[in-house]
């Protein structure tokens, strides 16, 4: 579906600078209306997929739409809908954040200049002061306050709490997550690699790495053990394990004279797991994963899986 | 929302999105702005209200504010990292040139006023009669040498400045954005071009030269503000210029550059000679 129920339609994008691939021929899609995070480590592409979907960078092929256009021939009407807060540079030195509020609420229809004020307020931004004047830290509350209070349909922010204490990281969250229970209806991409700021606010996220969506899933679809979701399990055999028993990346340790296999249940081993555990003399336990984890484990699998193959 | 409505809306929106910009881009000038404005309003003063801006001084100051303006609006605001985040604000690169360019024109129209006020209009010259400070005329006002008098001085140092100011606003944005070699290699041709024009205007018209290079400058002014423009909004989507494709596209302008100047430089030497 390339239509416009979706906020976002990437497919086969790719991106290459110089002989480093930053995206390898992602596809993916961002339904209107959700919180769709994206995460990943750094280089792994995030940064190169918004820009990309923004019109900022060139695709060396595929294609990326928003709300069913191009954002390289988007109109006015379309691109006032969509805010975005990049990594750096996001606001104007020179302006303060009032006076930033005056040049956008030109830009974008529906600016609202009072919610800003609260925003502000809530994030102790002191919006009279010229933003070169501000700490980093400022900056970024800034700079997502105004993008919140822009109105637009759609926001991208890639990584906003990028260099913000941990208050201040639930600060912004949390203002987030209030405004969306406001019944604003917009969605917002968000790219982190911090898999904290995504559990509380995600209703999907991507897992990237190397220019790839790995898997695209709702936290529960990752963590979820009886939503077949990731899990760390333990195998123990009563004696030897069988012979014609295999399940890669299985590490095996003997504890009192039993064997004990401890592996990550994945999609490619589930049906594996499920048969041994019929096995007479097998116990299979699984134990819950967090977000953070299974990121890991997913990374890791690729990264393995890609070494097998090459 | 059917198409008219829509077409409404979006020019709607686009005005919006211009009267911010002017904004922004006179906010962010406004000290130079002010600062330029108020010494040729002091020259003017000063010099208008005794002996009146002559032709050569008039031609000179023409050249200096609009070379000026041209830098000053050209440079500031193109770097790659600011630009960035401007490029994901709704207004686009071609909206921003335009606004860019309106404001050093507008920027320029003001410093023409006031110094064809000071000079060939000569209000400040009447109030400097009024107060006792003016200086009795002289048959020299408004000649520029021998051949550029009258009329023809004011269509040939206007439109030389009119295409000094895009020149330099042009070669300024593309200096910035690190697309264009050096200001020498960029300005040559303008230069050595405009040279052998007033030469041949000199040449052929004398005593009344000007209409000829104030003619070609206008032309020239179109042609290179187009130009300018379209390579601007050419690299629109492109912020990672591949460092390859980009430098033998450079490489070939540049060759074609010297190939231009050293043209320009044998027509000049033919010319002396």
């Amino acid at each position: 579906m390339n239509g416009i129920d979706n906020a976002i339609y990437v497919e086969g994008l790719t991106k290459s600078f110089g002989e480093s691939r930053a995206l390898d021929g992602i596809s993916l899609q961002v339904p209107a209306g959700q919180v769709f995070g994206l995460l990943g480590k750094n280089g792994a592409g995030k940064t190169t997929l918004l820009r990309s979907v923004m019109g900022l960078l060139s695709p060396d092929a595929g294609l990326a739409r928003v709300f069913g256009t191009s954002m390289t021939s988007a109109g006015l009407l379309l691109r006032s809908r969509v805010a975005y807060v990049p990594q750096e540079g996001a606001l104007f030195g020179e302006l303060s954040t009032k006076e930033h509020a005056r040049l956008f609420r030109a830009f974008y229809p529906r600016f609202d200049e009072q919610a800003l004020g609260r925003f502000a307020e809530r994030l102790e931004v002191d919006m009279t002061k010229r933003v070169s004047g501000l700490s980093g830290g400022s900056r970024r509350k800034a700079a997502v306050a105004l993008a919140l209070a822009s109105g637009a349909d759609l926001l991208m922010l890639d990584e906003p709490a990028a260099g913000l204490d941990p208050a201040a990281r639930r600060e912004l969250y949390d203002l987030l997550i209030d405004r969306l229970g406001e019944g604003w209806g917009a969605t917002i991409v968000l790219s982190t690699h911090l898999v904290g700021d995504l559990e509380r606010l995600a209703d999907q996220v991507a897992v990237i790495d190397r220019g790839r969506a790995l898997r695209v899933d709702n936290v529960e679809g990752y963590t979820d053990m009886s939503a077949g979701g990731f899990a760390r399990v333990q195998v123990i055999f009563e004696g030897a394990a069988p012979l014609d028993f295999q399940i890669p990346g299985a590490k095996e340790t003997v504890h009192n004279g039993r064997v004990a296999l401890g592996v990550t249940q994945l999609a490619g081993n589930g049906e594996a797991l499920i048969a041994l555990e019929a096995r007479p003399g097998v116990t299979v336990t699984r134990f819950a994963l967090t977000l953070e984890e299974v990121f890991l484990e997913l990374v890791a699998s690729s990264r393995d899986t890609e070494g097998v193959s090459a | 929302m059917n198409m008219q409505s829509k077409n409404a809306s979006e020019a709607e929106l686009r005005r919006s999105v211009l009267r911010g910009l002017w904004w922004w881009e006179l906010r962010r000038n406004r000290q130079e702005i002010w600062g330029g404005l108020g010494s040729a309003l002091f020259v003017a003063a000063l010099v208008g209200m005794t002996t009146g801006i002559k032709g050569r001084w008039f031609l000179m100051g023409t050249l200096v504010v609009a070379l000026s303006a041209g830098i000053n609006i050209g440079s500031s605001g193109w770097k790659k990292g600011y630009e960035e985040y401007s490029l994901g604000l709704p207004p686009s690169r071609a909206d921003r040139f335009q606004v860019r360019f309106g404001l050093g024109f507008a920027y320029l129209a003001v410093m023409l006023l006031i110094a064809l006020a000071a000079g060939p209009f000569g209000w400040f010259y009447s109030l400097g009669e009024l107060v006792g400070t003016a200086e009795p005329l002289s048959s020299e006002v408004n000649r520029l040498g021998t051949h550029f008098e009258g009329l023809g001085m004011f269509v040939f140092s206007i439109g030389l400045g009119l295409a000094l100011y895009v020149e330099s606003l042009v070669i300024a944005i593309n200096i910035e954005r690190g697309t264009q070699p050096t200001w020498v290699v960029e300005f040559l041709p303008f230069g050595l071009g405009a040279w052998l024009v007033a030469g041949a205007d000199m040449t052929f018209f004398s005593p009344d030269a000007g209409f000829l290079t104030g003619a070609v400058a206008l032309l020239w002014s179109a042609i290179r503000l187009q130009s300018g423009r379209r390579r601007f909004e050419a690299k629109d989507v492109v912020l990672d210029v591949d460092v390859r494709g980009g430098g033998s596209a450079i490489c070939k302008t540049r060759n074609r550059k010297v190939l231009l100047i050293a043209l320009m430089v044998g027509l000049v030497v033919f010319a002396l000679v």
